[in-house]
């Protein structure tokens, strides 16, 4: 093993706890403006097998996350105050917005941009100067779009996480369906961290990240160029790391059904496959980038991830439905159940080359049959 | 913030892992049905370029042909049935994920969060959706996936073959499209190559030979395993598997198809209102990544002979695999 130590500094998961937790606050007050402030930098970042290399990150200043997830209301008016503190002019880009909507920022300036987003749903934010080089050395995260208060809510009364005038049928009937016979157990809720998680899917080609550092431009279309991932990530963390991290981890009882969002930063199309719960493909997004709904909502232990592709899944934490009826809940085995998530395209499951599975996984548990049972 | 890991947490998430020898299935119920797979076996194939590739498979050792199936013999199920599924590793550890099965974490079969298996391990689990599965090692997944330690896994409704599922579309003949793709520099790596901090090169996939159902491009063309005969008006179901690292682009030339299961789960049943049948009009791309699983009906209504299109795209570019040689071709007969 490589590995140099065991000891990893500046965990971007576990910075952006508080700051996410501080964004569900919030958003239960009546919010008409939201200011953010985001620093491009160049760093070093420590892979899992312990190599350090040369990336770059939007960061916060304030709690110094890497990469934080921005998180707003809809038809806020958002401000971002950008600073480049790379080497190179660098343009903020939202998936499903024009890719010049926003001003290049020149190396060492200060630009503060202003925006407000009608769709609730989830988008990718990122570098594009120089098409992905920026965002795949690590100029990228995620922007979510919450509906707020009532407006999210199916007709029969059940919380979802999109706008009234977006939710289509199907994502109606599955988010009512929870808490009952099927499903039995809890609706989705607004608000509660725990029900709600982020997998945003990335990949590193260090020969990428050298040729960054030289402060050269790149021109990914090149030969030179072609991308050949090394290492694999979900919020920056791969491996042991990634399936150990509270904040990507769900986790709970049967019947606290949990939203993850799924998105990809990188440039493979993954093939996320979860175990013990089929899912509920809630949303894709449409030619223009925009989240959508989907009309047809389909379970699956598979789903496709393309480059800049985002889709929510609801992990209904559901008894997994083939253990015997005879044998649940378990009496010999015990809680919590434990389930990986691994992209099935399985050269994401490697480190270097090797050193399986110190890639795209994580795991998500099951606590227990009902939340205060005495098992 | 500082993430302290555990030395020997870390090792076991990989490359120590847990071993079972003599564990007992917990909460054990009599079975309705028992299958017992031994892996991993080598078949040794020759490509259609005269190369010998090795491949390892799970046998039935109950079955001679089993020795030689390539993906391993399916195993077949009733909704409801109580299944005890036997791994008997006779080379090496090995597990078996019953892919799709939502079972307890022990008979779930990954290594790292569970045990591999040195010796026997009965794995238990009650199918509660008919449709289509598959199993496969997950020791080293990367590498024995690729090798080609799989094969489907079939669960029919209560009453037996002949539907989908139970309401669901009845069909008159059964196809199995199963497109894989094979690195051969893959195919002479140690059984834990990788594993333990070496890079091996397991991060380039760069197959050179495209086969579906075990079958070798340019074969699958006339192959009677890969070719669908049917008569004009039979109901034609396909259990679609895609068990390549690509992405993969199926294109049905000249015929409709329409989607009724998905990764085992029924579109149209009325138990599920927020999943619809898919209608893929003849000659329109479907694309599956690794895993995805798609059963589709086609019920031809003139006779003739239609080209089914198998492409092979690459993860990162999307360009097909291998200069442009990654496709098969096959084909449905109707008459």
């Amino acid at each position: 093993m490589r590995r140099r130590d065991f000891v990893a500094y500046g965990s971007a998961g576990a910075l952006t706890a508080a700051f996410v937790k501080q964004q569900v606050d919030q958003e239960a007050d009546a919010q008409t403006a939201v200011n953010f402030e985001l620093h491009m930098e160049e760093i070093f970042e420590e892979m899992i097998d312990g190599e350090v290399i040369y990336a770059m990150t939007y960061r916060d200043p304030v709690t110094r996350a890497m990469r934080p997830p921005l998180r707003v209301r809809r038809k806020t008016t958002v401000s971002i105050k950008l600073v480049n503190k790379t080497r190179r002019p660098r343009r903020f880009a939202i998936t499903g917005f024009p890719a010049t909507q926003f001003p290049v920022v020149p190396s060492g300036a200060t630009t503060t941009i202003q925006f407000n987003i009608q769709r609730p749903g989830s988008y990718i934010y990122h570098e594009n100067t120089e098409g992905a080089a920026g965002r795949v050395v690590g100029l990228h995260g995620a922007l979510i779009v919450t509906p707020g208060g009532a407006n999210g809510a199916t007709p029969a009364g059940s919380p979802t996480p999109y706008g009234n005038d977006a939710l289509t049928p199907a994502v109606a009937a599955v988010f009512d369906a929870m808490g009952k016979s099927d499903f039995p157990g809890d609706k989705w809720r607004h608000g509660l961290p725990e029900r709600e998680r982020l997998w945003l899917f990335s990949s590193v080609d260090p020969r990428i990240n050298q040729a960054a550092e030289t402060g050269n431009s790149i021109d990914m279309s090149l030969p030179v160029y072609f991308f050949r991932p090394r290492y694999f990530t979900i919020n920056g963390l791969s491996g042991y790391d990634s399936a150990h991290d509270e904040q990507i981890v769900p986790k709970g009882y049967v019947g606290e059904p949990t939203l993850i969002r799924t998105m990809n930063a990188g440039l493979c199309t993954h093939a996320p496959h979860i175990h013990g719960n089929h899912v509920f493909c809630l949303s894709d997004v449409d030619a223009a980038g925009m989240p959508v709904c989907n009309t047809n909502v389909l379970e699956l232990d598979t789903w496709m991830m393309p480059p800049l592709g985002r889709k929510d899944i609801l992990l209904p934490f559901r008894r997994p439905d083939e253990i015997p009826s005879a044998a649940w809940p378990p009496k010999e085995e015990p809680f919590p159940l434990l389930y990986p998530m691994h992209c099935h395209i399985e050269m994401s499951q490697t480190a270097s080359g090797g050193q399986y599975p110190q890639g795209m996984v994580t795991h998500w548990e099951l606590l227990g049959p009902k939340r205060g049972a005495d098992i | 913030m500082v993430i302290v890991r555990d030395p020997a947490a870390f090792a076991a998430f990989g490359c120590a892992l847990p071993e079972t020898a003599g564990l007992v299935t917990p909460d054990r119920l009599t079975p309705d049905i028992t299958f017992v797979r031994e892996g991993a076996k080598s078949i040794f194939s020759t490509m259609p370029d005269g190369k010998i590739v090795e491949f390892w498979n799970f046998i039935d050792a109950r079955d001679d042909k089993s020795k030689s199936m390539f993906p391993s013999k399916a195993i077949r199920v009733r909704q409801g049935q109580v299944v005890h599924s036997t791994l008997d590793a006779k080379k090496n550890a090995h597990t078996i994920h019953h892919h799709g099965m939502n079972s307890s974490t022990y008979n779930d079969g990954v290594g790292h969060v569970s045990f591999e298996v040195h010796e026997k391990y009965t794995y238990q689990f009650q199918p509660q959706s008919a449709g289509t599965y598959f199993y496969h090692c997950h020791k080293n997944t990367v590498l024995h996936f690729e090798y080609g330690m799989y094969g489907l896994l079939i669960v029919d409704p209560p009453e037996g073959p002949g539907r989908l599922f139970k309401g669901g579309p009845a069909y008159d003949v059964e196809a199995f499209w199963v497109p894989d793709d094979v690195d051969p520099r893959w195919h002479t790596l140690a059984h834990d190559a990788g594993m333990c901090g070496d890079d091996v090169g397991l991060d380039r996939f760069d197959p050179k030979y495209f086969l579906v159902t075990g079958v070798p491009a340019p074969l699958t063309e006339t192959d009677p395993s890969v070719c669908i005969n049917a008569r004009v008006g039979q109901r034609i179901l396909v259990r679609h598997l895609n068990a390549s690292y690509s992405v993969l682009r199926t294109t049905i030339e000249g015929l409709d198809a329409t989607i009724y299961g998905v990764d085992g789960r029924p579109l149209g049943h009325p138990d599920h209102p927020w999943a619809k049948p898919i209608f893929v009009p003849a000659g329109s791309p479907l694309e599956t990544v690794t895993a995805q699983r798609r059963d589709l009906i086609i019920q031809p209504t003139r006779p003739g002979r239609y080209r089914v299109k198998f492409e092979f795209l690459d993860w990162v570019a999307r360009r097909i695999q291998n200069n442009g040689a990654g496709v098969a071709y096959t084909y449905i007969n109707v008459t």
